[in-house]
This record gives C-alpha cells, sequence and structure tokens, in this order.
C-alpha cells in the first residue's frame, strides 16, 4: 500500500514546497554608494558567434509564445493573478550598476548640448574627403546597403532612404542612437553623411548576393548604376545614414535566458533591468524593431582583459519611421501580427477596436513619417512583435527607464534631432516637439504609478529624525506641491515602534520636502540589545505612498529600509518603488 | 509446445513500467517545485545585508501548468517542425526564389497563380502569358489552367481599349475577343426539377468550345454597357467520379435533358451595370446595379432557342472608419424557352456553392428561374501594417430558391436558407482566400476557395 501511496505523497511535497516557496522579490540593501559591482571576469575563451534565424525569432515570439496562453489555459489565469518577478540585479537605490549593459549618462550627469549632439565617437561620420572602397554589398532587397571603409580607413555600414520619403529612415536612425546613447546604452557610432557617388570605388573581388543567394560580381559599372538610382541633391551627393563597424561582433543577444559561453551573463535577460526599462525609452521613441537581431555583442579586449559588451543597433524603424517607409497610426499601438488584438475583434464582431482605428489623422511630414504624442499610450505601446524583457517589465522598471526619459530637457532633444539634419525646418520643429510632447507623457505616466521620492536623506537629530527628498511628480509638474499628502507608516519591530498617520509637508516647487519620522529609543538597554540582533532584524522600514489626486489611481508605495544608528538617529540603507 | 504466458508474468512488467513512471512524474513535479535557486540571483557583494529573499519563478502555478505543457508537448513537437521547415525555407531563400522567378516570368509575360477554373472546380495552377490588358493599347494573351479535378481550360483573349481623358470620366470604349476550351470531367448533377427528384445524386463530363465578342462602353464615370456575341459547342458524358454514378446510368434518357448530345449555341447579349461608389477593398462599400439579357439560338434538331434575364444589385454599408460593412446582395435569373425543343441542363441556372448557397454543394438545386438574397456583416479582424495584407471575417444568412416557372418563384415553397460564418485572408484588394462554414437543411460544409481577382 505504502509503494502505491508514495506519489501522491510527493504531490503534496511539492505543492506545500511551492506555496512556501511563492515568490517575493529580492532587497539588496548596503551602504548606498555606487561601485561597480558588474564587472565581467576574464574570458579564456571568446564566445561563439551567434546566428538565430529571423523568421523562426518571429514566429516564436509573435506566434507561439502567445499561443502558450490558449493551450496552456492555467498560464493566462497566472499571468492576470500572479505579481510579475521583479528585476534581479536592482541595486539597494533599485537602480543599476554601470556594466557592459548600460553605462549611466544623462541621469547622473546633465550631457551638454554638444555632447548628446555628437553620440558615440567623434559624431563627424566617414571621412569624405577622399575615396570610398566598398568592400560588401547589398544591391538588391528592401533595403540595400553598402559596406565602406573611407579614407581613414574605417569602416561602415551605409544605408539609403526608402523611395519618395528623402530623410526619414536616416534622421529617425541617427536621432534615436543619440537619445539612446545619451540614455546609456551601448551604440555603433551613427551619422546621416553625404557622398559624391564618384568618391566610391568597387573593392577587388567585390560581389553581392542575389536573391536568389548567389553571389555576383560588382565592377565599378554596376556600382554606379546601383548609385545613379539612388535620389541625389542638386549637388549630385547622395544621402545616407552611415554606421560605424563595430569590431569583435559574435552576433546578437536573445532578450531571454543567457549567453552560456560567457561567464559574466548570469543574469537572465529577460529579467535585467536594463532591457525591461529599455521598454520606456523604445515607447517614446518609437522604436518598434526591438527584436534580437537588432542587438550585437562585442568582443572587447582592453589592457588584457576580455569581456563581451552588448549593443542595440539599427534603429532605422524608430520615430516616424518603418525603415521601408513612414510609419502608420497603427505602429506601436499594436504588434504587426497581435493576437490577442485579432482574437477580440473576431470574438466581438469587430466592436472591439484599438484607437489607431478610428484615428483620422496621419504623418504631416514626409521626411518624419507618423510620429505623434496622439495615441501614444506609455504603458501600453508595442513594437513589432513581442520582446521577452519588456514582457516581464514591472511598474518598478517602468519607473526606472521614465527617470532616464525625465532626464532629457528640450534643449537635449533638440541637439539630437538636430544630428537627424533635416532639410525641412518645420519637420525637424514638428519632430521636436512630437519627442518632447511624448516624453512629458511618458513621465506623467509612469511617475504616477509611484510614489517617485528620489535623492533621500536624513535631516534632523537623533531625536527628531525626518526624511528628506525630492518628489520628482512635483518636480515634473504632474501634481501642485500644495496640497500634497503622503500615507506614511513605520515599523521598527526590534524597538517595537508601529506608527502610520497621513503627513503634508511642505513641498518646494522643485519638490524638496521632508517627513518626520518616530526616533530610535533612547536607551542604552535598547542598543546594546540591538546590537546583539542579526543585521537583517535591526532595520526599520519606512514605506511612504503619495496620496493620490481625486481622479488618479493609487500609486505604489516607496519603501526605505532604515539601519538605526546611535548617533544619528538612521542610516538608509535601501529602498524600493 | 509453447507455454501460455504467465499472468505474473504480466504482473511483473506492468508495475515496474507504472512505477517508473510515477517516479519520473514525481520527480518532474519535485524539480518543478523545488525552491532551485535562479540565475544572477547570487547575494550583492556590496551588500550589507539581504532581506526579504525568495527565488522567483517556481510556485504552485508551474504545477498546474505541468499537464497542460505534457498534453500540448505533441503539438510543441509540431510547432518545432514547422520552425525547422520556416529556418529551412529562409535561409535557403525559398521565398525569394520564388518571388525572382515569379518576377523573371513576368517580365518574359508568363504569369502563373493558383486559382479555380470556375464553380466547383477546385484549386488549381494557372498560366497566363502576355502583357497585362490595359487601356489604350491592344493586348492579347492565353491563358491555360488545371484543377486538382483535372478540369482544365485553355483560353486565348486579344482586346483593346480606348483610355478615357480623364480617368473615371467621358467616354472609354474596349473591345474584347476570345477563344475558349473547357473540359469539365466530374460535375455533380442533382436533377433539375420537377421530372426528376432533387436528391438524386450523380456526375457527369463537360467539354466546351465557346469563342465571344464583346463590346464594352463606358458612357460616364459610373455607367458601363456591355454587348456580346458568342458561339458555343457543348458535349455532355458520362462522368468519371467513381464514387458517384453517371447520370446515366441513374436517370431515365428522357429525364435528362439532351445528355450526350452535342449542342450549337450562338447567343446575343447586353448589359449594363451602374456603380455608385463601390470599391473593391478589403472591407467593399458602395452600390451596384446590374442588368443582362441574352438570346441563344440553338442551332441543332430538338434544340429549343431560349432567353437568358439577370438582375442583380448590391449595396455594401460601410461604417465604423471602414472597419465594419453591412451588405446586401440579391439575384434574380430567369430563363424562358422559346418554341419546340430542350434546353440543355448545364445551362439552366443554379443554386448550390461558395458564391450562392454555401451549405450546398455546386449546383445543388437546378431550375429554369433562381432568386438568390444574401445579407452578410463583415468586419475587418486585422490589418497588415503596410496595408497590403487583411483578415476579414464574416456572418452570413443567404435565401434562395430555384423554380419552374414564375408561379413556383413568387410562392417561395422552395426556399433553402443557409447561415454561417467565413474568415477571408487577402494578399491584396482583390487576392486571397476564403474559409467558411455555412450551415443548412442538409447539415454544415465547410469551403475553402481562394479569391482571385473578385
Amino acid at each position: 500500500m505504502r509503494n502505491k501511496a508514495w506519489p501522491e505523497y510527493l504531490v503534496v511535497i511539492a505543492v506545500v514546497a511551492t506555496s512556501v516557496t511563492c515568490s517575493k522579490n529580492t532587497l539588496v540593501v548596503h551602504d548606498g554608494t555606487h561601485r561597480p559591482t558588474d564587472a565581467p571576469p576574464q574570458l579564456t575563451q571568446p564566445p561563439q558567434e551567434r546566428d538565430p534565424n529571423a523568421t523562426v525569432d518571429f514566429f516564436e515570439h509573435a506566434v507561439r509564445e502567445p499561443l502558450t496562453y490558449v493551450f496552456i489555459p492555467p498560464r493566462a489565469l497566472r499571468s492576470w493573478w500572479e505579481e510579475k518577478v521583479e528585476a534581479y540585479n536592482p541595486t539597494a537605490e533599485d537602480d543599476v550598476e554601470n556594466s557592459t549593459w548600460f553605462t549611466h549618462r544623462n541621469d547622473r550627469q546633465r550631457m551638454t548640448a554638444a555632447e548628446v549632439a555628437r553620440g558615440p565617437g567623434d559624431g563627424l561620420g566617414p571621412d569624405v574627403s577622399g575615396s570610398w572602397t566598398v568592400f560588401s554589398a547589398k544591391l538588391e532587397g528592401i533595403t540595400p546597403g553598402l559596406f565602406v571603409r573611407d579614407a581613414a580607413g574605417v569602416s561602415y555600414l551605409i544605408k539609403f532612404d526608402p523611395s519618395g520619403h528623402a530623410e526619414l529612415m536616416s534622421a529617425a536612425e541617427a536621432i534615436t542612437a543619440r537619445l539612446l546613447h545619451a540614455s546609456g546604452y551601448f551604440v555603433p557610432e551613427v551619422s546621416v553623411t553625404y557622398f559624391d557617388p564618384a568618391q566610391l570605388r568597387a573593392g577587388e573581388g567585390l560581389t553581392y548576393e542575389n536573391a536568389l543567394g548567389r553571389e555576383q560580381p560588382v565592377d565599378d559599372d554596376i556600382l554606379q548604376q546601383f548609385l545613379r538610382a539612388l535620389p541625389s541633391g542638386p549637388d549630385g551627393r547622395v544621402r545616407a545614414i552611415a554606421s560605424r563597424l563595430l569590431p569583435g561582433t559574435l552576433g546578437p543577444f536573445n532578450y531571454k535566458g543567457t549567453r552560456s559561453d560567457d561567464p559574466a551573463d548570469t543574469i537572465p535577460h529577460e529579467h535585467r533591468r536594463e532591457l525591461r526599462g529599455l521598454y520606456v525609452l523604445a515607447a517614446w521613441l518609437n522604436h518598434l524593431d526591438t527584436k534580437q537581431h537588432n542587438s550585437m555583442d562585442v568582443l572587447v579586449e582592453e589592457s588584457g582583459r576580455r569581456y563581451v559588451v552588448h549593443y542595440l543597433i539599427d534603429f532605422g524603424s524608430s520615430l516616424g519611421s518603418a525603415g521601408i517607409g513612414p510609419n502608420t497610426p497603427r505602429k506601436g499601438v499594436e504588434h504587426d501580427a497581435d493576437l490577442g488584438a485579432t482574437a477580440a475583434r473576431w470574438f466581438t464582431a469587430g466592436f472591439y477596436a484599438r484607437s489607431w482605428e478610428r484615428y483620422p489623422g496621419g504623418s504631416t511630414h514626409p521626411s518624419v513619417g507618423f510620429y505623434s504624442a496622439d495615441l501614444f499610450d506609455p504603458g501600453g505601446w508595442r513594437n513589432n512583435y513581442r520582446n521577452p524583457a519588456f514582457a516581464n517589465r514591472t511598474i518598478r522598471d517602468g519607473y526606472w527607464g521614465a527617470k532616464l526619459v525625465a532626464s532629457f530637457d528640450e534643449e537635449q532633444i533638440r541637439a539630437a534631432v538636430s544630428a537627424g539634419q533635416l532639410s525641412d525646418r518645420a519637420a525637424q520643429e514638428a519632430l521636436v516637439q512630437a519627442i518632447s510632447a511624448r516624453r512629458d507623457l511618458t513621465v506623467a505616466y509612469w511617475f504616477s504609478r509611484v510614489t517617485p521620492l528620489e535623492s533621500p536623506g536624513l535631516q534632523g537629530s537623533a531625536q527628531t529624525p525626518q526624511l528628506a527628498f525630492q518628489d520628482l511628480a512635483v518636480a515634473e509638474r504632474i501634481v501642485p506641491p500644495a496640497g500634497r499628502r503622503y500615507e506614511v507608516d513605520f515599523e521598527f519591530d526590534a524597538a517595537r515602534i508601529r506608527h502610520s498617520g497621513i503627513q503634508e509637508p511642505l513641498i518646494t516647487e522643485e519638490g524638496y520636502g521632508t517627513l518626520a519620522i518616530p526616533p530610535p529609543p533612547a536607551d542604552a538597554a535598547f542598543w546594546q540589545r540591538l546590537a546583539e540582533l542579526p543585521v537583517e532584524q535591526r532595520i526599520a522600514r519606512l514605506e511612504i505612498r503619495a496620496v493620490p489626486q481625486p481622479d488618479a489611481d493609487r500609486p505604489r508605495s516607496v519603501r526605505f529600509y532604515l539601519l538605526p544608528v546611535p548617533a544619528n538617529g538612521y542610516r538608509i540603507v535601501g529602498r524600493a518603488y | 509446445m509453447h507455454a501460455a504466458p504467465s499472468p505474473s508474468a504480466h504482473r511483473g512488467v506492468s508495475p515496474l513500467l507504472t512505477r517508473a513512471l510515477r517516479l519520473c512524474f514525481s520527480l518532474t513535479l519535485l524539480v518543478i517545485a523545488s525552491p532551485v535557486p535562479a540565475l544572477g540571483q547570487s547575494s550583492n557583494p556590496d551588500s550589507i545585508v539581504v532581506i526579504e529573499r525568495g527565488e522567483p519563478g517556481v510556485n504552485g502555478w508551474d504545477v498546474l501548468e505541468f499537464p497542460f505543457q505534457v498534453l500540448t508537448a505533441p503539438l510543441y513537437l509540431v510547432w518545432l517542425g514547422g520552425e525547422w521547415a520556416a529556418a529551412a525555407a529562409s535561409d535557403t531563400r525559398v521565398p525569394q526564389k520564388i518571388a525572382f522567378y515569379n518576377r523573371q516570368l513576368n517580365r518574359l509575360g508568363i504569369y502563373p497563380a493558383f486559382a479555380s477554373l470556375g464553380a466547383g472546380s477546385g484549386t488549381g495552377a494557372a498560366v497566363r502569358l502576355g502583357p497585362p490588358s490595359s487601356e489604350g493599347k491592344l493586348w492579347g494573351h492565353l491563358a491555360a489552367g488545371a484543377t486538382v479535378k483535372l478540369y482544365w481550360q485553355l483560353t486565348a483573349r486579344v482586346g483593346y481599349g480606348v483610355e478615357a481623358a480623364e480617368p473615371g470620366r467621358g467616354m472609354a470604349l474596349g473591345f474584347q475577343a476570345s477563344g475558349s476550351l473547357q473540359h469539365r470531367d466530374r460535375d455533380e448533377y442533382w436533377g433539375i426539377g420537377p421530372d426528376s427528384d432533387e436528391d438524386d445524386r450523380s456526375n457527369y463530363a463537360l467539354d466546351r468550345t465557346i469563342v465571344t465578342g464583346e463590346l464594352m462602353l463606358g458612357m460616364v464615370r459610373y455607367v458601363a454597357l456591355r454587348a456580346h456575341i458568342d458561339w458555343s459547342e457543348a458535349e455532355s458524358g458520362a462522368g468519371n467520379n467513381p464514387r458517384l454514378p453517371s447520370v446515366d446510368s441513374i436517370f431515365p434518357a428522357a429525364e435528362i435533358l439532351r445528355f450526350g448530345d452535342s449542342d450549337r449555341y450562338l447567343s446575343f447579349g447586353a448589359s449594363a451595370e451602374w456603380r455608385n461608389g463601390y470599391s473593391q477593398a478589403f472591407v467593399p462599400g458602395g452600390s451596384w446595379v446590374r442588368l443582362a439579357a441574352r438570346w441563344n439560338d440553338g442551332r441543332g434538331a430538338g434544340l429549343a432557342d431560349f432567353s437568358e434575364l439577370m438582375a442583380s444589385a448590391g449595396l455594401h454599408l460601410r461604417f465604423d472608419h471602414d472597419r465594419r460593412c453591412l451588405s446586401f446582395v440579391g439575384a434574380l435569373q430567369t430563363t424562358r424557352q422559346q418554341g419546340d425543343g430542350e434546353i440543355p441542363f448545364y445551362r439552366l441556372p443554379a443554386l448550390g456553392g461558395t458564391s450562392t448557397l454555401p451549405a450546398y454543394p455546386t449546383a445543388r438545386f437546378r431550375d429554369r428561374d433562381t432568386a438568390l438574397a444574401k445579407i452578410e456583416y463583415l468586419y475587418r479582424i486585422w490589418l497588415a501594417p503596410t496595408n497590403e495584407s487583411a483578415l476579414i471575417a464574416s456572418f452570413f444568412v443567404v435565401g434562395g430558391q430555384v423554380a419552374h416557372d414564375i408561379s413556383d418563384e413568387l410562392s417561395l415553397s422552395r426556399i433553402r436558407e443557409n447561415y454561417g460564418v467565413a474568415l477571408s485572408a487577402y494578399a491584396g484588394p482583390t487576392t486571397g482566400a476564403r474559409l467558411e462554414l455555412a450551415g443548412g437543411d442538409e447539415g454544415l460544409r465547410v469551403n475553402f476557395v481562394f479569391l482571385v481577382g473578385s
């Protein structure tokens, strides 16, 4: 009898085990200083080059994964019921450390307009003073391109605007690359360039792959024939976008899982804060083609150490550009193959509609395409097809990304747009206004979903401690400072202190204010007893939630973790939104 | 001498297998449920403490999902096979090669396509030779096609079109002449009215030769007039569908009008068509009315002269930003015999099939007169980002009847109703495929048709 029953016991054990291991978020607290902790270990073996199939990637994410919610019903229920797992790599400040994925730039140290406009590298693009040698070519297909070596011997990929939409793709790529770089991501050096077709020479043995995959020889005549078909300016020069080739490429990184042959790559990419938070920036800039094929791992060798740096590449499908033409209002509102929206329309007999379907507007400038704040939903924006990291994003990831977006002001946006070299001034201004408007919408959306208290510090004496902060919702003019109230919950188990209440502090126009918190007990016996406790039991928790405006949703609270310190009262050792 | 296997031997194997399965199952559950630390969750070296620690992602939901994952494992294997095929196709550039060779053929004036050769013919391959027809030019082409039912058709067309001074305005003139050979192997025959049982089912073969001349006059923006003359010769015979008896084996010869005879007709016809805002978008809009008449002069002994009158109209009310449409279509056709003789059965109008009564087979009902009314609610459920393709869903109700004379027609005594749902996939405004599920008094029927230039 026992033999027959033991699997059933195991089921019970399994269920009990799962109930006790239900997910909780890891919170790491430390002393609050930023130190690089994601330093890559030395690579002994260079990783293998990846070459995933683009068709498989599309069907995997656009069709198979959504269908699992149909064929595995508990998964649909789970996605609705269960809170998503938070990112694995936030710091004690709910931020990320500088790493081979991301480096804090504009959010930590405001970049000048010139620095934003320059982007990575010198921002000058290829050297047009001499001839260029074409060493590889893609002369057919929707997006033809040339691989060239300029007069200075630097290699670039040259791509051209879609027919009938001069400046559209090249401007979008140059602008988006600059804003993502200033945000902190690694992007290649991308510049708008004008060149004389006569300065191009076919390299020795140059071939191109025709539609059948066969290599065809290319000589100067064939090259010039191809270049003559491209639109050119009155001076005969051709406009293109030049992307400096990255050395040591290893193929794209997947937005899911890790790279098995890179020992530094330990955090599943779908749970990386930088990639989840990229959703917010991609939404802001309408960077639609955020698939793994538009990323690139690069092997870097520096001071005898080898490690992998992770780049984002190819921003031709961003802002108002769809790469092969202008965007339509549909883009950004719905995945290309959106099974959920399609099924919803089908089963509601067409009564269900997404916002774009009843939107009467369209693009106003051919060189900009459709890029507007009109249909923009910062939390519901959709790229071309499902991105695993984006799908796992939480409000905390969104808030993190929104802080990057908020770090840009109109002067910096204008500087980035100037790199697009749009000849139509009205189009350029329209683009600046649209990017700024979407910035404001993004910030308002995500900052309203949390209690955005930043720059925390402790003031006052040990007996009258106060938490000083900057409320970013006030600073961004999302809510007025007058009447801003907070629910404050304080728990200090070791001292048996529990205190709740609503406070309405005086807040400046820039969002600065203070909240009173209960002091730790002053008697020596308490401090002696406290010293004997494990460190995690010494920590007090201060939870603050902004009281929402009458017609607004209740935001998430921010939790500060405080370590009692005899002389100062407390020290902040961590926070989470 | 063979010993019969002892029952204990069976008992010895089966529990072992059962235990092994249980062990695998339980171990799987244990692995799923155990708190395996997630990658990247090691404590930060800078931390002074880690609190609220817990391993994410492994919980009771995984146990709930597990049986479904097991059940859908075969589907997953099928999917992997599909992915492998898609990867192989994209690696070997199969779609690009098809497109490339198609372009090369087009440059030579050769246009291959998948199409149907008329109602009930099934899907097949067709090829057209010659430049595309265009206004203001003399054009001509040859077309040949064969379907999975082994029907074949060969057509030659020449034409000339005079371009209107302004597109859509003023006069337009066109002329077209064509010659066509058709062979249909196994058309179904369901009886033709009061003299035969409507439910008797058989099949027959038909060979036709048709020569046509047509003159088209576009008078104003929305009106087109056409006049045509054609000569046709047809011969019916035994069908070759092995699952159905041939028509001559179950009907008395007298009941099969002109079966086995060679029929020649010289026909004169005219039609007028009026369109108002009609657009062949994925979701159609606008309205149209079409009237057509034809006189058929029988050239042979026992062959009756007869006239045909056809009237049809459509109203497509598009709304909700052209996403949805309520479509009304009605059609009447009447055939009147003049003098003695017989009209060949295959020249009588018929109902049944995807374009008329979709819950019935093609030409399920055949008689002198037909009436048909269709109401369809169409709605777009998906539009490609490039606006070049779409999925359109619809609900429809169709009513139709055949009648021997006008009094039968008015009585509505033989009316048949069909209802159903459909899903159409378009790769262009007039190119796509339609899958429909239709129901009627003879049960449900699934139809799949290619829509080419419809």
